[in-house]
């Protein structure tokens, strides 16, 4: 029996963080915060495959993937975004492997978006009367993944240019216009919306 | 001055407040002139505010199966890094449909962390002891040959069901097959002075010697025996007379 223990919370601070060394009261501060952030992931995989079971497959395999190689992880760096980079790649994997394209719009659908005006509403209209989620997610997941997915990993996910810059493996001023160009679109698909409703 | 294609990146960081002061001294000398990057500008901005206000309700959450299943993913990982090193961890031998349904239902308690088996019975047990047993305990003693009867017919396993003992303080109570444990573990439970106790019933050989383990404010003593594994669980008080009981139950299954 094991009285006088101090706070598991205490025990994890003082562990190594590599998960093949166990704190001794059996929990893994690795695995419980890779875990954690599964709200995120499950969140970021929806609006990438928009489909539920290849969200889950893309949430789990990412797991997988993270505990597998939990030792390669650089202690002190943000397991958050590393996480997210498995993600990422295992997504473009994931494409790859079952040739499924993305069931993006295609390009003159966005155009056409882009041709529509929004100069009917106001903005602030338009923030107060988008009040829908789903709306906004409809919205969303009408725009080309790699805008959408800029966009969400910066004001859903809050990552820095940086950091989505690494992850994504392109230039930060490729992001930069990606998120630029993105809440664009996103505007002018609300704008829409809202001009048909 | 920049062009409009030159700004276009810019006005992101610009929207954020993140802009370099050069980019934005930029941005600002553009968007006066440009009235269409103004309105970019504008749509911009909607568009992340409202993003940003909404960011917590936008997520779909992910089902408490996904959540098992990931945190089934930490258990399997560190089985195969670290097996065999651990006298006490589940034997490898273990049936891995049960050993795999008890990790699974146990996963639901996601994010606890964890990294060996027993540690994961233990917290899959307590888990259920405290929404099963609490709630379910009938409040008059129980006939253990007929609870042993109907749980062989129902589990297609037999199971002997110790009687309530006056010296052990133990009355029983009732005899479950639980939700969370997909019905694989029997779950006796009994009245212990006043308090609760679970005595779990595995039908295979899960764990090497005698663990105990103290979690969730709760302790339980788990063995195996006759190819049957035990964990006996109760409330963190009274822990010295706990070895009564598992004295008791020990020398009363076969
Ligand atoms: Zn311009
Ligand atoms: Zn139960």
């Amino acid at each position: 029996m094991t009285g006088g223990r101090p706070q598991d919370s205490m025990v994890f601070r003082r562990r190594s963080w590599a998960a093949d060394q166990p704190a001794a009261d059996g929990a893994d501060p690795f695995a419980q915060e890779a875990l954690s952030y599964i709200d995120s992931l499950y969140g970021t995989a929806m609006r990438l495959t928009r489909r539920v079971v290849d969200a889950e497959d893309l949430v789990q395999d990412t797991y997988v993937k993270a505990f597998r190689s939990a030792s390669q992880f650089k202690r002190g760096t943000n397991l958050k975004a590393w996480l997210f980079t498995i993600l990422h790649n295992t997504f473009l994997n994931m494409r790859r492997h079952d040739g499924r394209n993305p069931v993006d719009v295609d390009s003159d659908v966005v155009e056409r978006a882009a041709d529509m005006t929004a100069s009917q509403h106001t903005p602030e209209q338009l923030l107060t009367r988008a009040t829908l989620n789903a709306d906004l997610q409809a919205a969303l997941d009408q725009i080309p993944e790699a805008f959408r997915q800029a966009v969400w990993l910066r004001d859903v996910e809050e990552f820095s240019y940086a950091e989505i810059a690494d992850m994504l493996e392109v230039p930060i001023g490729t992001v930069m216009s990606r998120i630029s160009r993105g809440r664009r679109m996103l505007y002018e698909r609300l704008a829409k919306t809202r001009m048909v409703g | 001055m920049k062009n409009c294609r030159d700004v276009e990146p810019l006005l992101a960081p610009y929207v954020d407040g993140d802009a370099a002061p050069e980019d934005r001294a930029a941005v600002d000398a553009h968007i006066e002139a440009c009235g269409c990057c103004r309105d970019d500008l504008t749509a911009q901005r909607v568009a992340r505010d409202l993003l940003h206000a909404r960011r917590e309700r936008l997520r779909d959450a992910p089902t408490p199966q996904l959540r098992a299943r990931c945190a089934a993913q930490a258990v399997r990982a560190h089985a195969q890094v670290a097996p065999a090193a651990r006298r006490t961890l589940i034997s490898r031998q273990v049936p891995l449909a049960a050993a795999a349904t008890i990790v699974l239902a146990f996963a639901a308690v996601f994010g606890l962390g964890l990294n060996n088996k027993v540690q994961a019975l233990a917290f899959q047990m307590t888990v259920d002891h405290v929404k099963c047993a609490r709630f379910n305990s009938s409040p008059a003693a129980a006939d253990p040959v007929l609870l042993a009867q109907q749980w062989s017919a129902k589990a297609g396993w037999p199971l002997t069901v110790p009687a309530s003992s006056e010296p052990a303080g133990l009355e029983l109570r009732s005899v479950r097959r639980c939700g969370v444990t997909d019905g694989r573990v029997a779950h006796l439970i009994y009245d212990w002075r006043g308090e609760p106790l679970s005595v779990y019933v595995l039908n295979s050989k899960a764990v090497a010697g005698t663990s105990h383990v103290q979690r969730l404010g709760h302790q339980s003593v788990m063995w195996s025996q006759n190819g049957r594994t035990y964990v006996v669980l109760t409330g963190a008080s009274r822990r010295e007379d706990l070895a009564g009981v598992v004295h008791y139950m020990r020398s009363n299954v076969y």
